[in-house]
């Protein structure tokens, strides 16, 4: 109980869909309650609008719950307020989309970099940090690409990359080879299950792929809004 | 600290480098108009509106204008009640170095000592600074062969104090004088010289193109105008008496509607340039809306989002500001055509520095306010949604 990471409990989130009169409520996840310990891999799978996108933008504190209650590594972030919010989120999460998101005018090194400009290091070990995180996702040699320079597979590294580079708790992924061939695909879940057992990364990962959540140590259902199932698997085989 | 990012402004400003280019350029040149604009109305009112002229008469003969009168009505019109001062003139026609237009400008030989009393507007300066030198004025009553000239003429013609300036007479002496002030004011581009001196090379004929009658009260201007009318019409050269003010009255009320278009000339520059300011940078906004929520998830705080969008905006303007204002400076340093414009009153206009480094906070203050709403909106909406409906 005390190594839960990420403490959930009667998690609700209710949208206004509308406005004025028409104003309709669409309860998404309601009274929603989840564990995750210090070093899982875990995968959240459900069908389209069942609130997946939901849930891992309320742990990354990018969006707010409704009710319930909700703690990381003992910290309640619902109560912080906006700043303090944006300040634990560059220190504790890695977020990974679907579609990369990297800035365009930056290169690989420039977005690796963009969440250190929010530290205290020099330029010097910015450039070091930059440059582990590059290797460890294999593109050391493309620091200078734009990613308009890059393949899907090489940007999403790239943006695996700026997720780890601050070293956070909890790395958080929506559907990381959602837009990727098999074969990146492949690559990447390869990337994040190393990030799990060599970095002891905690990972959450939205996925429809049920290949892809074979890579996790735990499979979590989550369906209109509840969790349905929650399979704990033997140690991943390879 | 605020070093780390200035790679990320320049990578962000030169972004869309078409439409970088094309904000900057449309903002230089309403900066540019702007100052110009500015100018033009400062120099407009550099030049006092003459305070004494409103009191002062000039009288002329009643005939032909460039026919003389007696210098001898100067002392009979000093003793009209009214009258405070009276200083004869004689409209000297003579060629310096040749005929070309350039080199024609107005010479009027004058009793010097009167200069003072007559036009109490005209400040005597030094030709090169353009300071006061009162000075300067003494050296030209003392001289006999000593000329005062505007400093229009000084800047026009590159002279110094102690210049021999010698003008060929037509149907009139030559005349050889030397520079010994120079004066500013209302009119600054005319030349002086002593009446008495022109008299005695002339053969003492007592001649006098107009005098220039100044009053104790602007009141009075209609009534002591008729006396000395009526003083000289049975005299061999009838006179006309009108107010100084009747000449330039014309001129002043263009002035006012020159100053009135100017203004609103400005004005709508000024809010042309914020409305495409205005668009550009909403544009921008809404198509970096996506990255800013990116970078929000990274743990930028919407102050400091709002702080490097602004950064940005200033950087733009101030490059902006510098061209349009740099421009306009420049062009009244050098020599160009629109020195001679407007019947060479801009000649010597100079852009003040002051108004010149004002273009910078302005260019900036008006960057700012259009950018504010749109990116303040950007930099505070919520992450998760913009993500969601931007990808
Ligand atoms: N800002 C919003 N306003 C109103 N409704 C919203 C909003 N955001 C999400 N929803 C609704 O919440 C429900 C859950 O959305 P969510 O994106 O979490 O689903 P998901 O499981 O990630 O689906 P997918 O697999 O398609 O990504 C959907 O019905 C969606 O329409
Ligand atoms: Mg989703």
């Amino acid at each position: 109980m005390s190594d839960a990471l990420v403490q959930i409990r009667s998690l609700e989130k209710t949208y206004t869909r509308g406005s004025g009169r028409d104003a309709q409520a669409v309860h998404v996840l309601q009274g929603l309650s989840l564990q995750v310990h210090k070093g899982d891999f875990v995968a959240l799978m459900g069908p389209s609008g069942s609130g997946k996108t939901t849930l891992l933008n309320l742990i990354a504190g990018i969006d707010r719950p409704t009710a319930g209650e909700l703690m990381v590594d003992g910290l309640d972030i619902t109560r912080l307020s906006e700043s303090e919010l944006a300040r634990w989120r560059a220190s504790s999460v890695g977020f990974i989309f679907q579609l990369y998101n990297l800035i365009p005018v930056l290169t690989a090194a420039e977005n690796v970099e963009l969440p250190l400009l929010l530290t205290k290091l020099g330029k010097r070990e910015r450039r070091e940090h930059v440059q582990t995180a590059l290797s460890v996702v294999g593109l050391a040699d493309r620091m200078g690409h734009y990613p308009r320079q890059l393949s899907g597979g090489q940007e999403q590294r790239v943006a695996i990359a700026r997720a780890i580079v601050t070293d956070p708790l909890l790395l958080l992924a929506d559907e990381p080879t959602g837009d990727l061939d098999k074969a990146s695909g492949e690559e990447i879940l390869e990337l994040l299950s190393r990030l799990n057992r060599e970095f002891g990364k905690t990972i959450l990962m939205v996925t429809h792929d049920p290949h892809a959540a074979e890579r996790a140590k735990r499979l979590v259902r989550l369906e209109k809004g509840v969790l349905v199932s929650d399979d704990v698997k033997a140690p991943a085989s390879r | 600290m605020a070093l780390r990012y200035l790679p990320f402004l320049r990578r962000n400003l030169l972004r869309n480098r078409r439409r970088s280019f094309l904000t900057l350029f449309s903002l230089a040149a309403s900066i540019f108009l702007v100052v110009v604009l500015e100018g033009l109305l400062r120099h407009l009112d550099d030049m006092p509106r003459a305070d004494g002229s409103e009191k002062r008469l000039i009288v002329r003969n009643a005939q032909n204008f460039k026919d003389p009168i007696p210098a001898s009505f100067g002392g009979k019109i000093h003793q009209i009640p009214g009258v405070q001062g009276v200083c004869a003139l004689f409209l000297y026609w003579g060629i310096y170095k040749d005929l070309k237009p350039e080199y024609f400008f107005p010479k009027m030989a004058l009793d010097a000592e009167r200069l003072r009393e007559n036009y109490p507007e005209t400040r005597i300066v030094d030709p090169e600074t353009g300071a006061e030198r009162p000075a300067l004025f003494d050296q030209f009553v003392a001289d006999r062969r000593g000329a005062s000239a505007g400093i229009n003429l000084y800047r026009k013609y590159g002279w110094k104090i102690g210049d021999r300036i010698v003008f060929r007479g037509m149907g009139l002496p030559d005349v050889e004088v030397t520079l010994r002030s120079c004066y500013d004011g209302p009119e600054r581009s005319s030349f002086y010289f002593h009446r008495a001196y022109l008299e005695e090379l002339m053969g003492n004929p007592g001649a006098v193109t107009f005098f220039n009658v100044i009053c104790e009260n602007a009141e009075d201007l209609p009534s002591v105008a008729s006396s000395i009318d009526a003083l000289f019409a049975n005299s061999q050269a009838p006179t006309v008496t009108e107010t100084e003010k009747a000449f330039q009255g014309q001129w002043v009320q263009m002035l006012g509607n020159v100053r009135f278009l100017l203004r609103a000339i400005g004005l709508a520059c000024g809010f042309a340039m914020l409305c495409v300011s205005a668009n550009t940078l909403a544009m921008t906004a809404r198509e970096r809306a996506s990255e800013i929520a990116v970078m929000k998830t990274l743990g930028f705080t919407p102050g400091k989002v709002l702080t490097l969008l602004l950064s940005e905006v200033a950087v733009l303007c101030a490059i902006a500001s510098a061209i349009g204002s740099g421009g306009a400076v420049a062009m009244f340093l050098f020599p160009g055509p629109w020195h001679d414009m407007g019947g060479g009153f801009l000649l010597g206009m100079r852009i003040p520095p002051d108004l010149a480094i004002a273009a910078l906070p302005l260019g900036i203050f008006v960057g700012w306010a259009s950018a504010l709403w749109p990116f303040l909106r950007v930099a505070h909406a919520p992450i998760a949604s913009t993500i969601r409906r931007t990808g």
